[in-house]
């Protein structure tokens, strides 16, 4: 029963992303984009890791995927059909090269018969939430203290990088008063 | 549903989503692909997390600082669109073609 | 008290350098006065101390020959280029009879010619440059006289010959002027090439290149060897020492180097005066002295020397009967009285009967050098003389003068001295130098020579009175304004009648000391006492004839004899065509068939290779740059068959 799950979830998690990768309107693209990301969330359920799932619905739904749909809004429009077109040769020799990654990633990982991957078939102890917070928070040699804050000041730092990349140019002159015209 | 099902599925994910880098013309489909590698490569963790006893916990944490690291990336990615778009408008990645040589 | 003149002998070069150089760089264009008057102080400076040199010599060298046999005083010999430890090339002063003659000669002849020209320059804007350029020249020639090594003779030969080109193409304004400055250089630089290979040769087997050494009999002989050159065996000395006569060959104006000469005449009269009759053409005649006991241990130099030098005589004398441009008969005449130095220094190698190194003939050398000697003063003043005339008529053409004898008697008086001293009438000096010549071609067995000489001695004094007559005498043949004889200029050719006159008490002297000492000299040659009597009747036979054609300076005796001859004449006139020779060869066979398919190999072949590489690699770089294309999916996709490629080698 499981396995039936299994494949269904994954021909669906890789039916979403294909979709995604390959739809010409964009915010049909991030729609089916949001499924695969729903699938996956499942598919972390069924490997008993529900705080991950969590994680994934709020993060990446809620907050990217949430982005990237404002973000096309913005420069493509809504309805505004501008597709550009890709040719053949370019798709083939995009599927060439990443069939050739596939296989060699495959390739590479077929050869061993790694005692610890015959071992693991079983399943291992849930993980709770407590487990996660103390063990982010840990300073001892396991802790992930150092990595949490680091995160935390990256996280500062691409905020304040996204909106001085972003920003309009003209603020120096007009920095006093919005109603001021610019000079021509 | 042993640990090989999970890996073969995250290397399937990982190379469509190349397949997306390498082919789709607008830049934000690009992100949108590199979304999917990042999903890819994700659930490969979360799958050793679950199959191998030891440590599950780190392989609980690790998925999201991706995350985190995922939405600073976008976040940057982003605002250049932005910027990009109002000083070009248009986000065709063929067009970008300064640093030829 | 010598010893301090021989100590600073370099002061010979370093006063007329100076002079060159406070006149160059700073007189010459603001004070082109004080430019002429402080070239003549300098000049008078350099011909005192020649001068005294000279009597330090005379007293201390000369008079004392159990000291010096070889009668040669190296005053220093400082190193200046080490080549190898063997081979060094040095700077030097060297004195020895022939030095110490033309040390004289140049300083006297200078100091005189500057004088001249404060006259004939007075108008001309290049006043100071001229004076500037005459240092030079006098630095360059006396620093060639006293080399003691033949590269230090070579590097002043090159100054000397630059110093001329400068002169020759003085006014730079007129084209014949520079065309004239170009040939002399290039023909006399052509010449230069096959010197310096005779020296490189000569300096490399001998391990030396000071004359010392190259003139021992050592040399001789390690150079006397027969080496192959490809099929044809060559004697090593006689090929060097016929390079290094091409030298001479080229700056004394020998058949067929001699097209420079006459072209030379574009150059101011004082110019002439010195450089082309005086000094710089003697310069050949004066290396061949200076190597003479290494050449007469060559089988076969000597006879070309003395075969070229007789040809060029008879040949420039034919030329010179015809022409009309007064310095061109002048020039005519300084190429064939070269001829007579050179055949001379040629005939001192005794032929009895045909034998080769049948001993040499020391009054073939001494009577050479005493025609430099009296050829130089009495051709000075003709030159000055004749620039005299220039400068009254305006023109070079004999037959626009005549009737000068009125007007400008003190030229008239000195310019007929020097026409009997180049007659080779007695007592001017003329006549003992050319009898010494004559002699010594008897003596030597050399009897075609000898008879080349007579009759190229009737041939002279026919021309010379010929000029003398038209220039003078009879009728002006043409508008004469304002005839006057400049004080300047009459000084110096008045000046110049003394050693005219006076140099015939030297020849005993000549021929007891100026010769080249360490050689095997025959004893008891004849003297035959006709010899001057005979020389004598030829020079009075060309006078008289000159005298029946042109006498109170007619031309329609000669007119008529003119006609008669027709074509023959036309072709002398013109030089026999020489120059247009020179021009056919130049322009058809060398530019047109050698140089433009050099040309053509250069631009198409050569550079055709270097385009072709710089073409490859363009062809290179535009495929490398296929691969720059810009584009971001072209980069990714490279960068993950790059990953997949590290998979499958890392994996395998």
């Amino acid at each position: 029963m499981g396995d039936y799950l299994f494949y269904g979830l994954a021909t669906a998690v890789v039916t979403f992303s294909l979709l995604a990768v390959s739809l010409p309107n964009l915010l049909h693209a991030a729609i089916s984009l949001i499924a695969a990301f729903f699938v996956t969330a499942a598919l972390y359920i069924m490997l008993q890791l529900e705080f991950v799932a969590l994680a994934q619905i709020m993060l990446y739904i809620g907050g990217i995927i949430i982005f990237m749909l404002i973000i096309i809004l913005l420069t493509t429009g809504l309805g505004v059909e501008n597709r550009l077109q890709v040719p053949n040769s370019s798709r083939l020799a995009g599927a060439a090269v990443s069939a050739t990654l596939l296989f060699g990633l495959l390739y590479a990982i077929s050869g061993k018969q790694s005692a610890v991957l015959v071992k693991s078939v079983q399943r291992a102890a849930p993980v709770t939430m407590d487990d996660i917070g103390l063990r982010l928070l840990a300073t001892g040699k396991d802790g992930f203290i150092v990595p949490f804050e680091i995160i935390s000041i990256l996280l500062l730092v691409a905020l304040v990088g996204a909106v001085v990349i972003a920003r309009r140019e003209n603020s120096v002159s007009n920095s006093h008063g919005d109603g001021k015209e610019e000079r021509a | 549903m042993t640990l090989s099902h999970f890996v073969i599925l995250s290397l399937m994910l990982c190379a469509v989503g190349v397949y997306g880098v390498l082919t789709r013309r607008n830049l934000i489909g690009i992100l949108l692909s590199v979304e999917v590698i990042l999903n890819g490569a994700n659930l490969n963790f979360a799958a050793f997390a679950h199959f191998r006893a030891s440590d599950p916990t780190a392989g609980a944490i690790f998925p999201i600082f991706v995350m985190a690291v995922s939405a600073c990336e976008m976040a940057v990615a982003l605002a250049i669109i932005i910027s990009m778009y109002r000083r070009k408008k248009r986000l065709d990645v063929y067009s970008l073609e300064e640093l030829n040589g | 008290m010598a010893e301090i003149i021989f100590t600073h002998s370099y002061l010979l070069l370093i006063l007329p350098f100076l002079s060159f150089v406070v006149i160059a760089f700073g007189l010459a264009r603001k004070y082109p006065k004080i430019a002429g008057q402080f070239a003549i102080l300098m000049a008078a400076l350099n011909m005192l101390y020649g001068l005294g040199l000279a009597t330090a010599y005379y007293q201390h060298v000369l008079s004392r020959p159990e000291l010096y046999p070889n009668r040669t005083l190296i005053c220093f010999d400082l190193a200046w280029l080490n080549f190898s430890p063997g081979l060094s090339a040095n700077m030097g002063i060297y004195l020895d009879p022939i030095s110490m003659m033309m040390i004289v000669v140049i300083s006297v002849i200078s100091l005189l010619v500057n004088i001249y020209s404060i006259g004939y320059m007075k108008d001309d804007p290049g006043f100071g440059r001229f004076f500037a350029l005459m240092s030079m020249f006098s630095f360059s020639m006396l620093g060639l006289v006293v080399s003691s090594n033949i590269l230090q003779m070579f590097v002043f030969w090159e100054l000397v010959g630059m110093s001329s080109y400068a002169l020759i193409g003085f006014w730079y304004e007129k084209p014949t002027a520079v065309a004239a400055s170009k040939k002399a250089f290039i023909v006399t630089r052509f010449a230069d090439a096959f010197f310096l290979i005779g020296i490189l040769l000569v300096s490399f087997l001998a391990k030396s290149f000071d004359f010392q050494t190259l003139n021992l009999p050592e040399t001789a002989a390690t150079l006397n060897q027969v080496i192959l050159f490809g099929p044809v065996p060559v004697n090593l000395l006689t090929l060097a020492t016929l390079l290094i006569f091409a030298g001479g060959w080229g700056k004394s104006a020998m058949f067929p180097l001699h097209i420079w000469l006459p072209d030379a005449m574009e150059g101011p009269t004082p110019v002439s005066s010195i450089i082309h009759s005086a000094t710089m053409v003697v310069a050949g005649v004066f290396l061949t002295a200076r190597m003479f006991p290494l050449f007469s241990e060559a089988v076969g130099t000597l006879a070309v020397v003395q075969f070229i030098g007789a040809f060029t005589a008879i040949f420039a004398a034919i030329i010179a009967i015809t022409q009309r441009d007064i310095k061109r008969i002048l020039a005519f005449s300084t190429l064939s009285q070269l001829g007579y130095m050179l055949f001379s220094l040629g005939a001192a190698k005794i032929s009895l009967g045909g034998e080769s190194g049948a001993g040499l003939n020391s009054l073939g050398y001494s009577a050479a050098m005493y025609h430099v000697f009296t050829h130089a003063f009495f051709k000075c003043m003709l030159f000055l003389g004749a620039g005299s005339l220039i400068h009254a008529v305006h023109s070079n053409d004999l037959m626009s003068m005549g009737g000068l004898k009125r007007l400008m008697p003190k030229t008239y008086w000195s310019l007929l001295a020097a026409c009997l001293a180049i007659g080779g009438i007695f007592p001017f000096s003329g006549f003992w130098s050319k009898d010494a010549i004559l002699l010594a071609a008897l003596q030597s067995g050399h009897y075609i020579t000898f008879g080349v000489g007579l009759v190229t001695g009737g041939l002279t004094a026919f021309y010379m009175f010929r000029f003398f007559f038209l220039a003078f005498h009879g009728e002006a043949r043409s508008e004469l304004h304002d005839v006057y004889e400049d004080p300047w200029m009459t000084f110096s050719i008045v000046a110049l009648t003394i050693p005219t006159l006076g140099a015939g008490l030297l020849e005993h002297f000549f021929a007891g000391q100026v010769v080249a000492s360490g050689l095997a000299y025959a004893d008891h040659l004849a003297h035959p006492s006709w010899l001057p009597v005979i020389a004598s009747l030829v020079g009075i036979s060309g006078i008289a004839l000159a005298w029946w054609l042109y006498g109170h300076g007619r031309t329609d005796k000669a007119e008529e004899w003119r006609q008669r001859f027709g074509p023959v004449y036309l072709l002398v006139q013109n030089k026999f065509y020489i120059d247009e020779i020179y021009l056919f060869i130049t322009h058809r066979i060398i530019f047109q068939g050698i140089a433009t398919p050099v040309k053509w190999f250069d631009r198409n072949i050569v550079d055709g290779a270097m385009n072709l590489c710089g073409w490859i690699l363009h062809l290179g770089g535009k495929a490398v740059r296929l691969a720059q294309n810009g584009q971001l999916q072209f980069y990714l996709g490279v960068t993950v068959l790059g990953l997949a490629a590290l998979l499958f080698i890392g994996a395998g």
